[in-house]
Parts: structure tokens; C-alpha cells; sequence
């Protein structure tokens, strides 16, 4: 019998061999790029198998069991929580795997590409091991190899100096973080006695609970590390966009979200009887970091760090609706529950389409014309059409333009917020929870300015450098699996209902409920009335359509036949030159004086005249954003820890005479203590 | 079929009479000012002026530019489909979810700032940018006072929160009530660009916002999108006549009072364009980054709204 397991298996298989296949294979390049991504394809759509019909069936799949390692065994689960993970991981890998067959392409020659296509076997692999895992072990195992390998890809370009510095960034950070959570661990292992993850739920209610909040603190300090929270995100704005862009397409859609899932995974257990203090913190900082991602998003010039900015964002979403989760279970209301898990899976999985979406559409685009910054690019919308549209509509989905399928996560994720206002009101989380979704309106806002800026930026008006008159349209693997998922987050709008019905299994592994509200069609009610809130993406796109039909009818019936003449726009009656237009930086800067005291922007402009100041004939502009937790708080830590370290270095004298004299004392102490 | 004509009526009732509106504004001003000013009637025959006319498109533009228009007409009446006027029922009446709305005509910006964009013109970037800043500090505000009414209500479905008001009546007045409608008030001048945010009647670089995205456009596409404008302003008053003042009588199937409830809900909005018409003739254009600091006050006054629930 073919079973899942069995499936499972195979996939893993599949993705071993494609690593060593591509490694070896590394000096026929092309071989290596389709051995390499055919494999990796092949196992995804395998563990696409596995995990959806381990959702859909609501089924636990046992995978392997063997003893091999001190304290545990290796011991690989899939549950209701797993399998939606897989089931995000391999839908998102499935399109990286052919969008790199055509990505890869560029490097022929320049780069090693069977070691590239290899990590990327390898990094898969490891993030389904990472969601699989079912002792801690296994799981700090897979981790460290996840962040690992995909620190090497991170450094792929390991010319490029930017790119070395930001491995180091990221490779300090993901560390800081993996210490974290072998505390954690430890820490668990000490209070229960076992590394098994189904034995925590049956533990938990032994924890004292003072160590339960220690852990909380633990768990959301090693896991926000790799999430990417305020203020330990740093990394993510240097790390994403130095890695090659199907990559960081992988990490910002699918890595960050393994630390979700981790988090859930740690937490979930004690969620029978939690303090409200956990959900609200989880609100404010996902609040936080969702205001600090996008603007900081807004700001940027480079393409991809506005979009690793962007996930920064996203992920401050997804913390929220898992922080209105906890303050449900608190409060024990089913409704609210069941609405707030389903906004939070429903969020990880449309932002892992859309945004990797958005990366390789700016990975296209930066492979033809060679620059990731957006103030030198323009006009190339009539050039790369394809690219173009698929961009438009990830860029629309991001912003939450209905009915598209970022609108209906953010449509959950406020009604669970509204309905978390409804029954705190005798508590702060009355007046927090309003708050928060005015606030969240704000970063709603500020991300359709962001993606606003960037397409308007990178592919409308003039050209602003002459190099882009050959810019050609990238090749059909590539635009094929960006329009597709540009069609993906069209479906997975209108048709929310019934993908959330499919997560069932994992809401009630969160919650302890199963979905109570009504489907019908295309409409979803959170509550139990249907006057109470309803939402019907099938219904706007209805009307939408109704009403646009009747507008072009209209247009031909009573329309009079006006002439379009083409002609130059209006310069003021001077000649129209692409420096006149708005540049991203432009489009932006009312932002960055409206939100100055976050900014703490600076500005320089130095002119040269000749003769009178009325002839100007050189103008140097200058303008800089303060990166204020590098500068406030990343600096004076590592200046901290530079000068305690230098301290240390006192005992390295130099003398051998001091070194015998630690030996002795060190001798002296063991004798006198070990009795 | 009763619903059916009552729905072609209301969608009728926006397209018609968000012109007048207009009209009615700009006669107000002008006698406020002690000038004669354009006939009522002005804004139709701008209309018809603008759809007979050729139009100049620039050799810039992309398809974006072509299909903003539309887009934005389509986005604007599918949200004033939505929103409750006189009528709490019908079969429209359970989508009109506020979030809904407000993303609507966020959607029906989008399309709109980045056709700004699309012609390579600096006044296309000035207005979009300046217009994304304002709407982005607007929206906090209009989801807060908005949210104050609704969650006395304990719903988003406007046509819950409209007839939550009408049975509560006099008694739901509150300040709460009160610091909820000035919250919107300020956030009506901002979304429908009236002085002191943006002046509606000048095509000056200092004081354009709305009008400098519309700058490239003529002939058909300036007629759609003027009077996609005008319906956004009508679709805003009506929320602040039915949300925040629900009415004395409203309309439900067989009711013989709808011509009352008509005349007594265009009063209303009536009594919301003189009092903006007020409010334009009495203040000046406020500085580009003192409005911040405007809306921020109403953000303020909006939060004490939530507070005092």
C-alpha cells in the first residue's frame, strides 16, 4: 500500500539526491540547474501530496521512528498544524523550483550552479524536517541546518562584499537566536523529562507558572529572531535581498514562517491556561513591528529590501492575529478563537504567495537590467509586460485591495480584532483592540503607498538611465510561474471560504474548537449571524464585473466617437526629460517629514553657483534615514560586549609563567571542589 | 422585484444626484462670498462637455492610464451599491461590511495615484504622493470613528450599525457620539479634498492634491473620474447622515413613508454639503505638513470616542 509515509519518504529521498546530484554535476551547469530543479519539483509536489491530504483528511501521519541519537530518537509526525505548513512550503517550492530553471540561467558560467541548486535541495529539505520534527532534538538539528545552509546561500555572491556583510549579520542573528532556543529546550527537557513534543501537552500543567512565562519570553526571543520581529528583524532587510531571488523568495515566504510555526508548536500546549498578558504582548509587538516594517519599507531605494521590509510588515500581521488567539483562549470565547487562528493560516499562506510573487518578479526585473535600485529604472512596463501585470497584482494583493486574497486575511485578522474590542470591554483590551485596528488601517495605508511607489517607480513613466532601451521581457519559465501565481492570489481571494474550510484540522489543533462559522458560497460569516459581519469576495467581483460591463455599455451605446491624439505631456512648456518625473525617493518624502521623529531623516544639499547665487549650476542632494536600531541599540550592545571581551584579554599575558600558574590554580581548585 | 427597483433607484439616486451636490456646494460658496457663482445645474453640463470632447493622452502613458477610469468609476459605485441610504434591508444590505468600503475606495486610490505616476509628469508625483500621505493618516481616523458606532453596535455590517441607531434613538447621543462625528467631519475634508486639505477649485502646484492626478487626463476619462470623485463625496456624506445620524424615518418594504424618508435623508445630506460649504468659506488652506497635525486632533478626538464607549 502507498501510503503517506511512504510518500513522504520518497520526497526526502528525492531531495537528497537531487543535492548530491547537482553538487556532482556541478561543471556541466545546465545539467546540474534541471537535475537539481527537476528533483526539487518532484519532491514538492510529493510533500504537497502528503501535507494537504493530511490537512484535508485531517489524518496524523507517523513517518519514521528510529533510535539513533542520545536522549531521543529520530521521530518525524505530521499533524493538523504540520501538514498546513508542509502543504505552504511545497506550494511556494513547486513555483521556486521552476522559476529557477529560469533564473538560474543568468549565472551559466559566472557561478558554481550545481552547488546553488543543490543548497536549495537541501534548505527545502530542512524546513520540512524543521515542521516535522517531533523531538526537540530533531528539531535543533533541522534548524541549525536550515539556517546554515541557508546562510551558504545567502553568500552565494560572496564577491559582492554587501553580500558577505549581510551573511555575517544574519548568520550572528539566526545564532543569537538558536541559543535561545536550546535554552528553551533544555529548559522543557529539565521540567518534563523528555524532548517529545506530544509530551509537553501532557506535562504542561506541571510547569510552574513563572518558568511558563520564562519560556513564553524564550520561545518569542528565539523564534522572533528568525521570524523577524521589532526590534530583532535587522537581518532580515539584509539578508533577503543579498540572497539570489528564488531564494529569498523561499526565506521571506516560507523560512520566517517555520518560526511561527515553531512558536506554535511550544506555546500551544500551555494555551489551556495562559495569562491575557501573553496575547497582548504578542498584539503590541506584531502592532509594532507591522508600523516599523512599513515604513521602513517606504523609504528604501534598493527593490528587494523594500520587499524584505515589507515582510518584516506581514509577519507583525501574523503575530497579531496569533496574540488576538491567545487573549480568546483567555477569555474562552469559541467564535473569536476560531476567527483569529483562521486569519493568522489564512495570512501565512497568502503572503508566502504573494510575496514570493513580488521577489521574483523583482528578480526578473533585476536580472534584465542589472540594478536593484529603483531610482535608476522607469518605463519598462512596454518592455516587460507580463512581468509587469504579474507584479500589479501581487503589489494589489499585498496592499489588501478587495477582493483579492490579501483583502480577506486583513478582513479576518480586523474582525477578530473587533470582536476581541467587543468582549475585552472590561479590560484594556477594550480600548487596545480598536486601536490596533486603526492602526493597522495606517499600515494597510502605508503599504499601498510602499507597493505604489515601487511599481510606479521600477516600470511606469520615462526610462531614467539609456541602458534600459534593451531591456527584453525574461524568459517563458519564469514569467509562466509568476503569472500563475499572480492568478493564484485572484482564486485564493474569491474562493477564501473554501480554503479555509480545508484548514480545519490545524484550527482545531490551535484552538481546541473546530470552524463555527458559515460558509455559504463564496461568503464567509465569522459570527453566528449573518447581520453580525459577512464578507463575499464572490460578491465584489460580481458586482465589479456587473458594474463595469454596464459602464462599457453604456460607453458604446451613448458614447460619443472622440479622436485620442498622442502627444508629449506638459512640462511647463519645456522640453519633458525623464529628471523631471518622480523618482521613488520623491514619491516618499512627505513620509519621511510626516514621520520624522521616527525617521530622524537627514538632509544635505550643497549648491555651486557661478558668479551670483541666482545661476546655480550644480545641486548635490543628499538624504539619509537614521537606522535607529543599529544606531540605539545593535551599536552600543556590540560596543558593550567588544569592551567586556577586551577586558579578557588580560589574562592572555603572553608569560608562560602565568599560564603555569592558571594550570596550578586551576588544579588546586578542582582537587579542593570535585571531593 | 420590489428590491430590484429599489436597488436600480439607489444606484440611479448616486449617479444623479452626486453632480447637484456638487452644484449646491459651489453655489453655497459662492453666496457665502457674496458672488453670484455657477448655476446649480454647472456640474451636468460639464459632464456632457467633457464626454463630447477629444482627448489628449501622453506618449508616456501605459495601458494603467486607459484603465484607471474605469476602474475607478467601477470601484466607487460598487461601494456605493453597498452602503446603506434610506433602507436597512435588502439583498445587498448583509455585504455592506465598513472594511469593505473604506478598501473600496482605498482600492479606487491605488488605481488612481499610480496612473498619476504613469505619465512622467512632476505634477502626476506631487498630487499622488501627497494624496497616499494624506489618505494614510486619514484612514486610522475613519476606521476609529467609524469603530466607536460600531462597536456600541456590535457589528461592521453598516446596515446593522444604521438600524442599531434607529431603535436606540436620541438615547445613543453621547459625547462619545459627538467626538465620533468630529473625527469624521475632519476626515470627510480629507477624503473628499476640501479646503483646509486641499483646495477643490485650483489647479495651483502649492494647493493641488486631487487635482494634480487628474491633471493629464480630458475629455471622457476627466468625466468619469470627475464624477467618480463627486460619488465618493456623496457615498462619504451618506455615511455620516445614516451612520452617525440615523433619521427620524427610514424605509422598509410596503412602508408608505418613503417619500417622506427621501426628502427628510436629502435634506440631510443637504444640510452636511452647506455645512462643508461653511467650513471651505471660513477657513483657509492649511500647509501641506500642518495637516498631519490636524488629523492627528481628530485621531485624538476619535480615541476619546472609544474610550468614553
Amino acid at each position: 500500500m502507498f501510503g503517506l509515509d511512504t510518500l513522504w519518504q520518497i520526497a526526502m529521498v528525492l531531495f537528497l539526491i537531487g543535492g548530491g546530484v547537482s553538487l556532482a554535476l556541478y561543471k556541466r551547469y545546465h545539467y546540474a540547474n534541471i537535475a537539481g530543479h527537476t528533483t526539487l519539483l518532484i519532491g514538492s509536489l510529493c510533500s504537497l501530496i502528503v501535507g494537504g491530504t493530511a490537512l484535508i483528511q485531517g489524518e496524523q501521519v507517523k513517518i519514521l521512528q528510529f533510535g539513533w541519537l542520545p536522549y531521543s530518537y529520530f521521530d518525524l509526525y505530521i499533524d493538523g498544524i504540520g501538514a498546513f505548513f508542509i502543504s505552504v512550503i511545497s506550494v511556494v517550492s513547486i513555483f521556486v523550483a521552476i522559476y529557477a530553471m529560469g533564473y538560474t540561467q543568468e549565472y551559466y558560467g559566472r557561478r558554481n550552479i550545481g552547488w546553488l541548486a543543490g543548497l536549495v535541495n537541501i534548505f527545502v529539505l530542512a524546513m520540512l524536517l524543521v515542521v516535522t520534527a517531533n523531538n526537540g532534538i530533531v528539531f535543533l538539528v533541522a534548524w541549525e541546518l536550515m539556517s546554515l545552509v541557508s546562510y551558504f546561500l545567502v553568500v552565494y555572491e560572496h564577491k559582492d562584499a554587501a553580500a558577505t556583510r549581510a551573511g555575517f549579520i544574519y548568520f550572528v542573528m539566526t545564532h543569537v537566536g538558536t541559543a535561545a532556543i536550546i535554552i528553551l529546550f533544555l529548559l522543557l527537557y529539565s521540567v518534563s523529562g523528555t524532548f517529545q513534543f506530544d509530551a509537553l501537552r501532557s506535562n504542561a500543567a506541571h510547569i510552574s507558572p513563572l518558568m511558563r512565562n520564562f519560556l513564553f519570553l524564550l520561545a518569542l526571543l528565539g523564534f522572533g529572531t528568525k521570524a523577524g520581529l521589532v526590534p530583532l528583524h535587522i537581518w532580515l532587510p539584509v539578508a533577503h535581498p543579498a540572497a539570489p531571488s528564488h531564494v529569498s523568495a523561499l526565506m521571506s515566504g516560507v523560512m520566517v514562517k517555520t518560526a511561527v510555526y515553531a512558536f506554535l508548536r511550544v506555546i500551544i500546549p500551555f494555551s489551556a491556561d495562559l495569562p491575557l498578558w501573553w496575547g497582548s504582548l504578542l498584539i503590541v509587538i506584531g502592532l509594532v513591528s507591522a508600523l516599523i516594517g512599513v515604513m521602513y519599507a517606504l523609504v528604501e531605494r534598493d527593490m528587494k529590501c523594500l520587499l524584505a521590509y515589507s515582510t518584516v510588515e506581514n509577519v507583525g500581521i501574523i503575530f497579531t492575529a496569533m496574540g488576538a488567539l491567545f487573549v480568546f483562549k483567555y477569555l474562552n470565547f469559541q467564535m473569536g478563537a476560531v476567527v483569529a487562528a483562521a486569519a493568522m493560516y489564512l495570512h501565512i499562506f497568502n503572503h508566502a504567495v504573494f510575496k514570493s510573487l513580488l521577489f521574483m518578479a523583482a528578480g526578473a526585473v533585476a536580472q534584465v537590467t542589472h540594478t536593484k535600485d529603483m531610482d535608476k529604472l522607469g518605463g519598462i512596463i512596454r518592455k516587460m509586460p507580463q512581468t509587469a501585470a504579474a507584479f500589479f497584482v501581487g503589489a494589489a494583493a499585498i496592499s489588501a485591495l478587495p477582493p483579492l486574497n490579501g483583502f480577506v486575511s486583513e478582513w479576518m485578522l480586523f474582525q477578530s480584532l473587533f470582536q476581541l474590542g467587543i468582549q475585552g470591554k472590561t479590560s484594556y483590551i477594550g480600548t487596545l483592540a480598536p486601536v490596533a485596528i486603526s492602526l493597522f488601517g495606517l499600515v494597510g495605508a502605508l503599504v499601498a503607498a510602499s507597493f505604489v511607489k515601487m511599481f510606479g517607480a521600477v516600470f511606469l513613466a520615462q526610462p531614467r538611465h539609456a541602458d534600459l532601451e534593451q531591456v527584453t521581457e525574461v524568459p517563458l519559465l519564469m514569467r509562466n510561474t509568476m503569472l500563475v501565481l499572480a492568478g493564484l492570489c485572484v482564486v485564493c481571494g474569491i474562493f477564501a471560504a473554501f480554503i479555509l474550510q480545508y484548514f480545519d484540522t490545524a484550527i482545531f489543533l490551535v484552538t481546541g474548537w473546530h470552524i463555527s462559522f458559515f460558509i455559504a458560497g463564496t461568503t464567509l460569516v465569522p459570527q453566528t449571524a449573518l447581520q453580525l459581519g459577512a464578507l463575499s469576495p464572490g460578491g465584489i467581483i460580481v458586482a465589479i464585473f456587473v458594474v463595469l460591463a454596464a459602464l462599457l455599455a453604456a460607453d458604446r451605446i451613448w458614447g460619443r466617437h472622440t479622436h485620442i491624439r498622442v502627444d508629449e505631456t506638459w512640462g511647463c512648456g519645456i522640453d519633458l526629460t525623464p529628471r523631471m518625473e518622480y523618482t521613488g525617493t520623491s514619491f516618499s518624502q512627505p513620509f519621511k517629514v510626516i514621520f520624522r521623529a521616527i525617521f530622524l531623516p537627514e538632509r544635505s544639499i550643497k549648491k555651486e553657483y557661478v558668479g551670483f547665487p541666482y545661476f546655480t549650476h550644480i545641486i548635490r542632494y543628499q538624504s539619509s534615514v537614521t537606522p535607529v536600531f543599529e544606531k540605539f541599540l545593535y551599536r552600543p550592545a556590540g560596543q558593550i560586549v567588544m569592551s567586556i571581551t577586551h577586558q579578557f584579554r588580560r589574562i592572555q599575558t603572553g608569560r608562560l609563567q602565568f599560564y603555569l600558574g592558571y594550570i596550578f590554580a586551576t588544579l588546586i581548585v578542582l582537587l579542593l571542589f570535585v571531593k | 422585484m420590489d428590491f430590484v427597483l429599489f436597488g436600480i433607484g439607489h444606484l440611479l439616486f448616486f449617479l444623479l444626484f452626486a453632480p447637484l451636490l456638487n452644484g449646491i456646494i459651489k453655489k453655497s460658496k459662492a453666496l457665502l462670498q457674496n458672488r453670484r457663482g455657477p448655476r446649480l445645474l454647472q456640474p451636468y453640463y460639464d459632464l456632457r462637455k467633457y464626454f463630447a470632447k477629444d482627448m489628449v493622452i501622453s506618449e508616456h502613458a501605459s495601458w494603467l492610464f486607459h484603465v484607471t477610469p474605469y476602474a475607478v468609476f467601477t470601484f466607487v459605485v460598487v461601494a456605493a451599491l453597498f452602503v446603506p441610504t434610506i433602507s436597512t434591508t435588502g439583498p445587498l444590505a448583509v455585504y455592506s461590511d465598513l472594511f469593505v468600503i473604506v478598501y473600496l475606495l482605498a482600492a479606487a486610490r491605488f488605481f488612481l495615484v499610480l496612473s498619476s505616476l504613469d505619465t512622467a509628469s512632476a505634477f502626476g508625483g506631487m498630487g499622488g504622493s501627497r494624496e497616499m500621505a494624506i489618505s494614510a493618516l486619514a484612514e486610522p481616523v475613519l476606521l476609529l470613528s467609524l469603530l466607536s458606532v460600531s462597536l456600541s453596535a456590535g457589528s461592521t455590517t453598516l446596515s446593522t450599525i444604521v438600524e442599531y441607531g434607529r431603535q436606540v434613538g436620541w438615547t445613543g447621543a453621547s459625547f462619545a457620539h459627538i467626538f465620533a462625528v468630529l473625527g469624521f467631519v475632519v476626515v470627510l475634508l480629507a477624503e473628499t479634498g476640501r479646503i483646509p486639505v486641499d483646495n477643490p477649485d485650483t489647479h495651483l502646484e502649492l494647493t493641488m492634491v486631487h487635482e494634480g492626478m487628474l491633471l493629464e487626463y480630458s475629455g471622457k476619462y476627466l468625466a468619469l473620474l470627475n464624477w467618480a470623485a463627486s460619488i465618493k463625496q456623496l457615498l462619504l456624506y451618506n455615511l455620516l447622515a445614516s451612520v452617525f445620524f440615523p433619521g427620524v424615518l427610514g424605509w422598509e418594504a410596503g412602508n408608505e413613508s418613503i417619500l417622506i424618508s427621501m426628502l427628510v435623508y436629502i435634506a440631510k445630506i443637504i444640510g452636511i454639503g452647506l455645512l462643508f460649504a461653511v467650513i471651505e468659506t471660513s477657513t483657509s488652506k492649511m500647509r501641506l505638513f500642518r495637516i498631519p497635525e490636524l488629523i492627528g486632533a481628530s485621531f485624538v478626538l476619535s480615541l476619546l470616542a472609544i474610550i468614553a464607549l
